[in-house]
């Protein structure tokens, strides 16, 4: 069920006001869980009973490591649970990139000769990164192993977060968990005005810029219209038309979670911050996909020993992070690159500002406006020509980049290219109102009466303005 | 949040009523065209009507001014003619928007109507179904379209989605009136000039290195559809329906195989070719109209990709469309 479906609006509607309804906290933990199995179950009843399974593990292997009497019987929990997630993580997610690099080497072709091939659980790198954060913070101490199962149940399976984030740690579900819920009208406000801006990232922008980089970035059309018969203009179009549809897209998406958290009296993580005006690498890894960046910090980047080395030991570190971090998007050579892009980034920028840091005057320039808006369009440059890498075919990223700096004439995309350089404006628009703090000096001063007839005309523009075919969320697969 | 609720409820109920009240609100493309078709037919001196039915091939092909010239000329009588054909309209598009002109009060005294191949496609639904979508058809016509093959389900699933949730049912409606430029690929459009011109729409010769590219895409999506063609199936009641119900209202009619460039013609199996040929061999027995196949009446330079005739060859087509069809059939 997608968000962006009549189904789950019925499906959501039905929950909230059952949920809503009954006066009992249980059983409205027993309704979001219930609901939340259902959820998935409509991807796969086979594959919401896994999720369960291990889920059930965990919270078992964390109550041992709580009970455990020694710290050795205690960290073979938690490894066992590590194990557990990452071998479940590993089958169905990547034993299909090692079974067809394996194939490819000894000349058999996976598609044609229908060999073995594993299918994808949806959603299971988040969980498998909740579950696994979970467990480990336990072991360190940093939270007590929750006890009820049906909370610990409801922290991985919430149907809101369930398939593409946000990564949620126990610390800040659980306890909401048990707190009592009360209604607020300001929190439902917020909640709607969240889902109402997430459908039109989604369906108005994201869906629409879809057409026009399909013509790159899908494998389907790709085989039969090769990325070479392209013309150079076309291919930077598709990949300005792809960075704004992957923001958009996982934005959107992480817009509707958080307010339909929100409207069942849950917070969950921030996930975006308008990650396209950072200044630098860093910064932006600090604003995109808030949650992951945490995740990899805390529990790959910090105990391999972050940044408390020299220069190179945290090139290292980045490297293994980011390498891992790239995998974790994808099971392809592509997502690999794309990773080790980002920390080859990352330890430039390192590397920069050691030099800067060490020539005040040259610093002192950067910092002004002029320096931090060229620092901001350098950085977007780069996370625009990186984006080529993500996708699944490293092949294609090659061409896509063959064309991008070696100019050559060819065919045009598909679709008039008016809309994407008015979406492009748009998008622009809304990240110079954001970042000025105009809109915050609007919003704080508007009546909630408009306020609320904004939102329905923000409803109304997602839904004129989607494309014919509503397309599953890029994260999904993720 | 009320306001909110209460705003949206305004803006679907404002919309649900408005579109009640004016049905062609659902079809603007052939609403447009429909308008100025009245109009140009509601002239002094009671003219000889002529319609143009059939698709995109049609619309660029047919030049109703030129008609009217030559079709005035040989019959010694006024002469009104307006095309009628819309973007991929098949056999099931035909029938339905002739039921609406003749339910409008508009009565024609000779109806051309285009039978392309390649719109009798029926894979698990009609080839009608991905142009002709639900949202654009009355309440009804629902039970007709499901009639000719229309996915009884998905049809009233989308008829009903469109309904009750009128601005994205209509969204393409819409966006047409407001940005074409905006509609993705594949989309009706609606075009604010269609209905100049008679209702002809134009086409401009491709450049030359536009054209091969333009002709291997055309080759990519017909060469299959062609191959798998079988002229049977639910949809073919759509012809014959339109075909009994002219002759009902005593509207003369013909029926024509549009023109198409040798290398179009070169992805039709043999087998199809054969087929065609037993489909028009019948419905010339069954309902005595004039067929007439005038794939081959254009030389390859007509054609800006094959199959849609340039501008400067709607003239030449016209003309002999008018003497050897047009009036044939009005005898």
């Amino acid at each position: 069920m997608l968000f962006t479906t009549h189904q789950y609006l019925f499906f959501f509607l039905t929950v909230f006001v059952i949920y809503w309804a009954m006066p009992w906290a249980r059983a409205r933990i027993y309704l979001l869980l219930a609901a939340s199995f259902f959820f998935y179950a409509t991807w796969s009843q086979w594959l919401a009973l896994i999720v369960t399974g291990t889920a059930t593990l965990d919270w078992l292997l964390a109550l041992g490591i709580d009970r455990a009497k020694t710290r050795r019987v205690a960290k073979l929990f938690m490894l066992t649970s590590i194990s557990v997630n990452l071998g479940v993580l590993c089958f169905f997610k990547y034993a299909n990139f090692f079974l067809d690099s394996a194939y490819k080497v000894v000349g058999f072709s996976p598609e044609a000769d229908n060999f073995f091939k594993v299918f994808m659980i949806f959603g299971i790198s988040f969980y498998t990164f909740e579950a696994i954060s979970y467990t480990v913070d336990v072991y360190m101490g940093r939270l007590k192993a929750e006890k009820n199962l049906p909370n610990f149940l409801l922290f991985i399976l919430f149907f809101p977060h369930l398939v593409a984030g946000p990564i949620v740690r126990g610390r800040d579900f659980l306890m909401q968990a048990h707190r009592p819920k009360r209604w607020s009208w300001v929190r439902a406000q917020h909640g709607v005005q969240l889902i109402a801006l997430g459908l039109f990232k989604k369906l108005a922008i994201a869906d629409c810029m879809a057409i026009y980089c399909d013509r790159v970035w899908d494998p389907t059309i790709v085989a039969n219209h090769p990325v070479a018969a392209l013309s150079s203009a076309a291919v930077w179009m598709a990949v300005i038309a792809f960075t704004i549809r992957v923001y958009c897209d996982f934005s959107g998406y992480s817009d509707m979670a958080l307010g339909c958290a929100h409207l069942l009296g849950y917070k969950l993580t921030v996930n975006f911050r308008m990650p396209y005006i950072s200044a630098n690498i860093a910064e932006f890894w600090r604003r995109w996909h808030i949650s992951l960046s945490n995740w990899l910090r805390d529990y790959i980047f910090i105990p391999l020993g972050g940044s408390r080395g020299g220069f190179w030991f945290t090139a290292r570190n980045l490297t293994i992070t980011f390498g891992l971090g790239g995998l974790w998007h994808g099971a392809t050579w592509s997502w690999l690159v794309w990773g080790l892009v980002h920390a080859f980034m990352l330890i430039v920028h390192r590397a920069f500002r050691m030099f800067a840091e060490a020539r005040p005057r040259l610093k002192m320039v950067l910092e002004t406006k002029v320096g931090t808006i060229l620092r901001i369009l350098f950085t977007l440059f780069f996370i625009t020509v990186s984006m080529v890498f993500a996708q699944p075919s490293l092949k294609i990223a090659w061409e896509v980049l063959q064309k991008m700096f070696i100019p050559s004439p060819g065919d045009r995309l598909p679709m008039d290219q008016n809309r994407l350089w008015w979406t492009l404006f748009l998008v622009i628009f809304a990240h110079v109102i954001g970042i000025t703090g105009i809109w915050l000096w609007v919003w704080k001063r508007l009546p909630g009466p408009v306020i609320g007839a904004g939102c329905a005309l923000l409803f109304v523009a997602a839904q004129v303005l989607s494309p014919d075919t509503t397309k599953a969320f890029i994260y999904f697969v993720f | 949040m009320w306001s909110a609720v209460l705003t949206l409820l305004a803006l679907n109920v404002g919309l649900g009523v408005y579109a009640y009240m004016h049905p062609n609100f659902r079809d603007p493309v052939f609403d447009l065209k429909a308008r100025a078709m009245e109009k140009h037919f509601d002239q002094p001196g009671d003219p000889f009507r002529v319609i143009v039915l059939g698709s995109s091939r049609a619309a660029a092909a047919v030049e109703p001014a030129v008609l009217e010239t030559i079709l005035t000329s040989e019959i010694g009588r006024p002469v009104a003619a307006f095309n009628m054909a819309m973007q991929g309209d098949g056999p099931i598009g035909q029938l339905i928007h002739l039921r609406r002109i003749l339910a409008s009060g508009v009565k024609p005294d000779v109806v051309v109507v285009e039978l392309l191949p390649s719109t009798f496609l029926f894979g698990d639904r009609p080839y009608d179904f991905s142009v002709l979508r639900p949202e654009r058809l009355r309440y009804d016509e629902i039970d007709d379209v499901v009639k000719y093959g229309y996915p009884e389900a998905a049809t009233r699933k989308e008829w009903r989605e469109a309904t009750l949730n009128p601005w994205f049912g209509a969204r393409f409606q819409l966006l047409a009136r407001v940005q074409r430029l905006w509609l993705p690929t594949g989309v009706v459009t609606y075009q604010k000039d269609a209905a100049k011109l008679g209702g002809w729409n134009p086409w401009a010769a491709y450049p030359p290195h536009l054209y091969r590219q333009r002709v291997n895409e055309v080759k990519q999506t017909y060469e299959p559809q062609l191959q798998a063609l079988k002229f049977s199936g639910p949809q073919m009641a759509a012809l014959d329906d339109l075909l009994a119900e002219c002759k009902t209202a005593n509207v003369r009619v013909a029926v024509v195989i549009p023109p198409e460039g040798s290398e179009f013609r070169s992805w039709y199996p043999d087998r199809v070719v054969e087929e065609l040929k037993a489909l028009t061999d019948r419905l010339r027995m069954t309902h005595g109209v004039l067929i007439v196949d005038a794939r081959q009446w254009l030389p390859d330079e007509a054609f800006a990709d094959s199959h849609h005739v340039i501008r400067q060859w709607a003239k030449p087509y016209t003309e002999r469309l008018v003497r050897e069809v047009i009036v044939p059939a009005k005898r």
